[in-house]
C-alpha cells in the first residue's frame, strides 16, 4: 500500500500546484493590457456595461475567481469571449488534432532518438558517432518556423514541380497530410532524446556491472540490450513527461504553417485577444496535463529503475 | 636531462644513517644539503582538474573548431556594426531584395544583399547576431543565478523547505511565458530588457532542478558530511564547496541553454513579440525571410546558416565540455 | 504514384500505428464525419475533404485567411465572417457585381419620399433551412434585438442613426416629441420605425433622407433571423457551430471545423438557384502567406490572396494576378492632445514627409494609391475623390524637403520646441507588414525631418484600448467604409465620438456633419462634405497616406469572383470549369 499512499499524496500535490497555477494566471491574465470588447467600432458605455456583465467581468476580482472555480470545480471552464462557445467545447474539439499530432511526434522522436544515441555512444568518437551527432545537432538547430517552412517547400511544392507529385501542403485529413507537420514538429525532440541518450548510454557503458558483463563475455548487442539500454533510457523517460505535455498540448507554429486547428492556435489567439476565459481554460488544461505527465513518469520511473523506492524521498545514494 | 633527474632525486633521498659495519667511511661522503636552486623544481607538471579538462577539450577538434567559429562571430557581431558604412535602419529604396554581393550604381557594396527596404543585410545580420547573443547570454546567466542559488537551498535544506520550493516551480513550469511577455512588455518600453526578464522568470527552473538535484547527490557524500561536522555555515558549506562541485554541471548546462534561448527570441519574433522594430535580431531576420524565402532564398539562408551554426556550436561545444569535464569520462 | 509515396511516408511515421493503439480515437471528425452527414444528397464525394478541386465537379476551395470569429449577424464585425454570412444568409436587399442593392428576400419595394418609409414585399415561398417560412417578423426580431443595448452589436451605433427610434433605443434614451408623434402617425406601436404589416410586408422609417439605405439592407447587420431558432439556439451559441446558424441564402453550411476550413453547399431550394453556378465553396482558413501560396501552387486551392513578391513572381510567370480595391484608407492618427502634437503644422509636416507615392512603389508594391484627400476612390467608384482633387501636394519637386522641414520646425517653434523635444512612439499592429509599414515612415521622418521615433508593436486589443484611452501619440489605423457613401469617412471626427481617438475637436466641422446629414439636395450635400474633407486637409487631425487596394489570384477554371469594397469576397456570380 505504500504505492497508493505515494500516489495519494503526488495527487494531492498536484491539487494544490493546479491551484496556485489557477490563482496566478488568473491574477495576470487581468493585468494583461486591452479590452476583449474592443472592436474597430466604438461602442456605448451601455454596451460595454452589458457586456461585462454578461461574462461576469463586471464583479469584483475574488468574486469571479470564487465563481470560476466553482465552475471549474464542476468541470465548466466558461465561455471563450471571442468564439462565444464553451472552452470545454474548444478544448474538447481541438485537443484532439495537437494530442495525435503530438503523439506521432514524440513516438517518432522517441524511437530514432534512441536509436541515434545509442548508435553515437556504441561506435563513440567514430564517424558514426558523428554522423548521428550531426544529424541530431541539426535538428535542435533550425527553428520549426523554418524547418516547417522549409519541408513544406521542398515536398511539397517543388516535388510536385520536379516530379509531378508530392504531400500535401497543409491539412489534417489522411496519412499524407499528417508526414511533413509530424516531421516538423519531432526534430528538436528527436535531438534532444538522440543528445541525452548518448550522453546517459556512455555513462552507464562505463559501469562496472557493465564491465562484469564484458568480462563474462557477453555480446555487445546483450550488454547494450539486456544490460545498458534499460538503465541508459531512464533520463530520457523523465524528460518526456515535460515534452509529452508540450507537444501535445498544441504547437501554434507548426498548427498555424499546415493549417491544423490545433490547442495551439487557440492558445495563442487567446492571448493575444485577451479572451480571458480562454486564457485561463487553456493554461488550467496545460497546467493539468503537465502535472498529470510528470506523475506518471515518475511512477514509470519507480518500475523502470529498480533503485528507486516509491515510499521513500528520492535520495540518490 | 639524466643528470638532473639524479640529482632531483639525490635531493629528495633522506639523509639515511649508515649501517655500523658499512665498510665506507663517513668521510667518503660530503653533505650536500638541500638543493636551494632545485629543490622546488618540479618534476612532473601537476595535473589539475580544470587544466586536465581543458587539455582533453583541446584535444576534442570538434569543440575547438566551435569555440574558434564563436569566437570568430562574436567579433563580427561586435565589429561589423561599428564599421559597417550603413545603420541598421537606413533604406536603399533603390535597390530593395538585391542579392549578395551587389554593387548598386551609386557604388554601395552590399555584401550580403539588402532586404525588401534597401537595408544591408550584412549590417543587420551581425547586429542581429549581437542583440540574440546578448539576449542569449544574459538571460542564460541570470536564469543560472537564481536556478543555482534556489536549487542550492532546496537541496541543502531538503525536507519540507525542498518540498514547498518544488510545487512552486511546477507551478512555475505552468505559466505561459507568453502571458509574462506580453505583460512586461506592455509595462516596460524597451523590448529586449523586457524579453530578458520575461524569459529570467520562467526560465531559470531549468537550473534550478538541475543543482537541486546535484545537491541532494552531494550533501550525502562524505566531504561535505565533515564540513558540516567542522561547523561550517550553510552559506560557506554552500559557496565553497558545493557549487564548485557543480561547476562542470552547470557550464554543461550554460552551453545547451544559450541555443535554446535564441530559440525561444526566434519564436517570440515568429508570433511578432519579439524585438522592437527596425532593430534586427536572428529571429526576426529569419521569420521575415520565411515570408520571401521562394523568391530570395538568401534572405532566410544568411539568418537560418548563423542561427544553425551558433546552435550547433553551442551544443558541440556544450558535448565536449560535458566529456572533458566528466571525471568518469577520463581517458 | 502520389498514394505510394504517402504510404512509404507514413510507414517510416510506423509511429501512427503505436499512436492508434496509444489513444482511442485521436482522429476527429476530420475524414470521417464529413461524409457521413451529408446534406442534399451530395454524398457521391467520398471524402470530399481531400479531393484536388481539378477533379471536385463544381466545387471550389479558396483561402478566407481566418476563422470567422462570429457567424451571428447581429454581432459580426469581422470582414471574414461577413464574407461567408453573405453566402448563407439574404437580407431584405443584396448586392450586385457592382455594389447595387438589388432584390433579395424583399422582391419589389414602395418609397414613399414624404415619410421618409420604405414598404417592402417579401419574396414567397423564401425558406429557411428548417424549412419554416422567411417572414417580415424575422426582420423586426433581428432589429429589436440588434438595437438593444444589451445585445452588444458594434455595428448598432453606426447603423442606429438611419432607423427610425433606433438610437434612442440603443441609448435607452427617451424619444423626442416630434419623433413619437412621427411614429404615430405611420402607424408604429412601439417606439421604433419598423414592423411587420403581415406575414411577407414589412414597413420601415428612415430617420433622414438616407440615399445608401437599400446598401444597408445588405448588410449582415441588418440581415433577418428567425425568433424561434434563434431562442432555441440561444443567444450566446447562435452563429457559433454549423448547427446553430438559420440560413435562407445561396449556400448551406454543411461543415465547419474551427481553424481550419468550412465547406458551404449551394441550397437548391434558393429561389435564385437555377443562376448559382458553383455547387460547393470549401473555405480554408489558412493565415500563414507561405502556405497558401504553396497551396495555390500546388493546385490545392483555388484562390488566395498574394502578398507584394507573391504577386510580383506569378506576374513573371505569365499567370493573371488580379486586384480589387478594398475601399480602406491607411492614415496616421495623431493625438492632438498631446503638445507639439497639437499644431496642425508639425502634424501636417509629419504626414507630408512621408513619400507615399515611394512607400506604395518600395513597400505596398501593388496598384494602391497614395492619398491627397481622405475619402478613397473606391467611394462612389470615385467620383466623389475626384471632385475634392488633390488637397496637397505629397511629392515636392526634386524631392527636397526642406520646406516640409521648415513647416516642422516652425510648428514645433510655436510650441517653444525642437526637434528633439518631439519624442513618440508609433504604436501599430503585430506582424510583419505593419512592422515595414512603420520602419518606413520612421526613416523617412529621420531623413525628412531629423526626427527621431519608435516603433511599438501590440496586440491588436491593447492597440484599441489604447487608442481609445487616448493614450498614443501617432497611431498607424486603417479605416474601410460600412457603406457607400462619404460620410462612412467624414463623420469620424465629430468631437467626442467614439471613433475620433485624436481628441479633434472642430465646431465647424460638426456643425458641417450634422447638417449633411439631413440636407437631401445631393449638390449641396457633395459641396458640404468637400468643405469637411478641407477642413480635414487643414487641421489633419490624421495625416492620409493611401487607400489599399489587395492583390490576390484564381485559378484558371474560376472566375467571375467578385471582390469590391462592399462585398469582400463573393462566389454567388463566380463560373466554374
Amino acid at each position: 500500500m505504500a504505492l497508493l499512499s505515494y500516489i495519494l499524496k503526488r495527487v494531492g500535490y498536484a491539487a494544490l500546484t493546479v491551484f496556485f497555477l489557477m490563482v496566478l494566471t488568473f491574477l495576470m491574465m487581468q493585468l494583461l493590457p486591452g479590452n476583449p470588447f474592443l472592436g474597430d467600432k466604438a461602442i456605448s458605455q451601455v454596451t460595454m456595461d452589458a457586456l461585462y456583465a454578461k461574462y461576469g467581468l463586471d464583479k469584483p476580482l475574488w468574486e469571479q475567481f470564487l465563481i470560476y472555480m466553482n465552475n471549474f470545480l464542476h468541470g465548466d471552464l466558461g465561455l471563450s469571449i471571442k468564439y462565444n462557445r464553451p472552452v470545454n467545447s474548444i478544448i474538447a474539439s481541438s485537443f484532439p488534432y495537437s494530442a495525435e499530432l503530438g503523439i506521432r511526434a514524440l513516438i517518432f522522436a522517441a524511437c530514432f532518438g534512441v536509436g541515434l544515441g545509442i548508435i553515437a555512444a556504441i561506435k563513440r568518437n567514430t564517424a558514426w558517432d558523428s554522423a548521428a551527432m550531426t544529424l541530431a545537432v541539426i535538428g535542435v538547430s533550425i527553428p520549426s518556423f523554418i524547418m516547417g517552412a522549409l519541408l513544406q517547400y521542398l515536398f511539397a511544392v517543388r516535388f510536385k514541380a520536379w516530379f509531378g507529385f508530392g504531400l500535401p501542403t497543409m491539412g489534417w485529413k489522411d496519412e499524407a497530410t499528417k508526414v511533413l507537420p509530424t516531421l516538423a514538429l519531432c526534430f528538436g525532440t528527436m535531438a534532444t532524446v538522440a543528445r541525452l541518450t548518448r550522453t546517459s548510454m556512455l555513462d552507464v557503458l562505463g559501469q562496472d556491472y557493465i564491465k562484469t558483463a564484458r568480462a563474462k563475455g557477453l555480446t555487445d548487442s546483450a550488454i547494450v540490450g539486456r544490460h545498458a539500454l534499460r538503465n541508459a533510457i531512464l533520463p530520457v523517460v523523465t524528460i518526456l513527461g515535460p515534452t509529452a505535455a508540450t507537444l501535445l498540448t498544441g504547437t501554434f507554429v507548426v498548427e498555424s504553417i499546415f493549417n491544423i486547428p490545433g490547442l495551439g492556435q487557440f492558445f495563442v489567439k487567446s492571448i493575444r485577444e485577451n479572451d480571458y476565459t480562454m486564457i485561463a481554460g487553456t493554461t488550467v488544461f496545460y497546467g493539468i496535463f503537465l502535472v498529470v505527465a510528470t506523475l506518471v513518469v515518475d511512477i514509470l520511473y519507480g518500475f523502470i529503475d529498480p533503485r528507486i523506492k516509491l515510499t521513500g524521498s528520492r535520495r540518490e545514494s | 636531462m639524466s643528470n638532473a633527474k639524479n640529482a632531483a632525486k639525490a635531493a629528495f633521498e633522506p639523509e639515511k644513517t649508515l649501517p655500523a659495519d658499512c665498510d665506507l667511511g663517513a668521510e667518503a661522503f660530503a653533505h650536500v644539503g638541500p638543493d636551494a636552486e632545485r629543490r622546488d623544481e618540479i618534476v612532473r607538471p601537476s595535473i589539475s582538474y580544470w587544466r586536465d579538462a581543458m587539455r582533453r577539450l583541446m584535444q576534442n577538434k570538434v569543440a575547438v573548431a566551435c569555440m574558434v567559429f564563436l569566437v570568430v562571430l562574436v567579433l563580427f557581431a561586435l565589429i561589423v556594426p561599428l564599421v559597417s558604412p550603413y545603420t541598421m535602419s537606413e533604406q536603399h529604396l533603390t535597390h530593395p531584395n538585391k542579392p549578395m554581393f551587389f554593387r548598386a550604381e551609386d557604388g554601395h557594396l552590399h555584401v550580403f544583399g539588402t532586404d525588401d527596404l534597401g537595408r544591408d543585410l550584412f549590417m543587420r545580420l551581425w547586429l542581429g547576431t549581437r542583440t540574440s547573443l546578448y539576449i542569449a547570454v544574459s538571460v542564460v546567466v541570470i536564469n543560472l543565478l537564481i536556478g543555482v542559488i534556489y536549487g542550492a537551498l532546496a537541496g541543502y535544506f531538503g525536507g519540507w523547505i525542498d518540498n514547498i520550493m518544488m510545487r512552486f516551480i511546477e507551478i512555475i513550469i505552468g505559466i505561459p511565458y507568453l502571458i509574462i511577455v506580453i505583460l512586461l512588455s506592455m509595462i516596460m518600453k524597451s523590448g529586449v530588457t523586457s524579453l530578458i526578464i520575461a524569459y529570467a522568470i520562467v526560465g531559470w527552473v531549468g537550473s534550478a532542478r538541475l543543482t537541486r538535484g546535484q545537491v541532494l547527490s552531494l550533501r550525502t557524500q562524505e566531504f561535505i558530511i565533515a564540513a558540516h561536522a567542522l561547523g561550517s555555515s550553510p552559506w560557506r558549506l554552500i559557496t565553497r564547496h558545493i557549487v564548485p562541485n557543480l561547476l562542470s554541471v552547470l557550464i554543461v548546462n550554460l552551453t545547451l541553454a544559450i541555443p535554446s534561448a535564441i530559440f525561444t527570441e526566434a519564436f517570440l519574433s515568429y508570433i511578432g513579440m519579439g524585438v522592437p522594430l527596425p532593430h534586427p535580431s536572428l529571429g526576426n531576420l529569419a521569420q521575415e525571410g520565411t515570408l520571401r524565402f521562394m523568391f530570395y532564398p538568401q534572405q532566410l539562408l544568411l539568418p537560418a546558416v548563423v542561427i544553425s551554426l551558433t546552435m550547433l556550436s553551442f551544443n558541440m561545444l556544450g558535448d565536449g565540455l560535458r566529456d572533458a569535464l566528466d571525471p568518469r569520462l577520463r581517458t | 504514384m502520389k498514394k505510394l509515396v504517402a504510404l512509404v511516408l507514413s510507414l517510416l511515421l510506423a509511429t501512427s500505428l503505436l499512436a492508434g493503439c496509444a489513444s482511442p480515437s485521436p482522429t476527429p471528425d476530420a475524414g470521417g464525419e464529413a461524409t457521413a452527414a451529408p446534406t442534399q444528397g451530395q454524398s457521391a464525394e467520398p471524402t470530399a475533404t481531400d479531393a484536388p478541386p481539378a477533379d471536385g465537379g463544381k466545387s471550389i476551395v479558396i483561402n478566407l485567411g481566418q476563422e470567422p470569429p462570429e457567424m451571428n449577424t447581429i454581432l459580426t464585425t469581422s470582414t471574414g465572417s461577413m464574407n461567408v454570412l453573405r453566402h448563407i444568409v439574404d437580407g431584405l436587399t443584396i448586392l450586385d457585381q457592382n455594389d447595387n442593392p438589388i432584390p433579395g428576400v424583399a422582391e419589389s419595394w414602395d418609397y414613399d419620399a414624404e415619410t421618409l418609409t420604405y414598404t417592402f414585399h417579401l419574396r414567397q415561398g423564401a425558406a429557411w433551412n428548417d424549412g419554416s417560412p422567411v417572414t417580415a417578423k424575422d426582420f423586426v426580431f433581428a432589429w429589436d434585438t440588434f438595437f438593444t443595448p444589451e445585445t452588444g452589436a458594434e455595428y448598432a451605433g453606426t447603423w442606429a442613426s438611419l432607423f427610425l427610434g433606433a438610437s434612442e433605443k440603443l441609448n435607452a434614451a427617451e424619444l423626442s416629441a416630434e419623433n413619437k408623434a412621427l411614429l404615430t402617425a405611420l402607424g408604429y406601436e412601439g417606439n421604433v420605425g419598423w414592423k411587420a404589416i403581415d406575414e411577407s410586408t414589412l414597413q420601415v422609417t428612415m430617420a433622414f433622407p438616407c440615399q445608401y439605405f437599400l446598401s444597408v439592407l445588405a448588410f449582415p447587420s441588418t440581415m433577418p433571423v428567425p425568433q424561434a431558432g434563434y431562442e432555441t439556439i440561444g443567444a450566446t451559441a447562435y452563429g457559433t457551430e454549423k448547427e446553430n446558424i438559420m440560413t435562407n441564402g445561396a449556400y448551406t453550411i454543411a461543415d465547419w471545423v474551427h481553424e481550419s476550413y468550412m465547406v458551404l453547399k449551394k441550397n437548391p431550394s434558393y429561389w435564385d438557384a437555377a443562376n448559382i453556378d458553383v455547387e460547393e465553396i470549401r473555405i480554408e482558413m489558412i493565415s500563414d502567406t507561405n502556405t497558401a501560396y504553396n497551396a495555390f501552387v500546388s493546385g490545392e486551392i483555388d484562390m488566395i490572396g498574394l502578398n507584394a513578391e507573391q504577386s510580383a513572381q506569378l506576374t513573371s510567370e505569365g499567370k493573371e494576378v488580379l486586384h480589387y480595391d478594398d475601399g480602406s484608407a491607411w492614415y496616421f492618427e495623431y493625438n492632438t492632445a498631446q503638445k507639439g502634437l497639437n499644431n496642425k503644422k508639425v502634424r501636417k509636416a509629419l504626414t507630408l514627409a512621408v513619400d507615399a507615392e515611394l512607400f506604395i512603389s518600395t513597400v505596398i508594391k501593388n496598384s494602391s494609391t497614395a492619398a491627397y484627400s481622405f475619402v478613397p476612390p473606391a467611394i462612389q467608384g470615385g467620383s466623389f475623390a475626384e471632385k475634392v482633387g488633390k488637397l496637397y501636394e505629397r511629392i515636392p519637386t526634386d524631392g527636397d524637403y526642406s520646406a516640409v522641414k521648415a513647416l516642422f520646425e516652425e510648428g514645433l517653434a510655436e510650441e517653444g520646441m525642437t526637434a528633439a523635444d518631439l519624442k513618440f512612439v508609433i504604436i501599430t499592429d503585430e506582424g510583419d507588414t505593419a512592422a515595414k509599414n512603420c520602419a518606413f515612415f520612421q526613416e523617412q521622418w529621420k531623413t525628412h525631418l531629423g526626427l527621431d521615433v519608435e516603433i511599438q508593436q501590440m496586440t491588436y486589443q491593447n492597440r484599441l484600448e489604447r487608442m481609445t484611452n487616448k493614450d498614443f501619440s501617432v497611431v498607424m489605423a486603417g479605416w474601410g467604409p460600412d457603406y457607400n457613401d462619404p460620410m462612412t469617412f467624414l463623420d469620424l471626427f465629430v468631437s467626442g465620438s467614439g471613433n475620433n481617438h485624436t481628441s479633434y475637436a472642430n465646431t465647424e466641422y460638426d456643425a458641417l456633419v450634422a447638417q449633411a446629414l439631413f440636407e437631401s439636395d445631393a449638390a449641396k450635400r457633395d459641396e458640404m462634405l468637400i468643405a469637411i474633407e478641407k477642413i480635414i486637409a487643414e487641421d489633419m487631425p490624421i495625416g492620409p497616406i493611401y487607400n489599399r487596394r489587395r492583390d490576390y489570384i484564381t485559378s484558371d477554371r474560376l472566375t467571375g469572383v467578385v471582390r469590391t469594397a462592399f462585398d469582400d469576397m463573393n462566389f454567388r456570380w463566380a463560373k466554374v470549369a
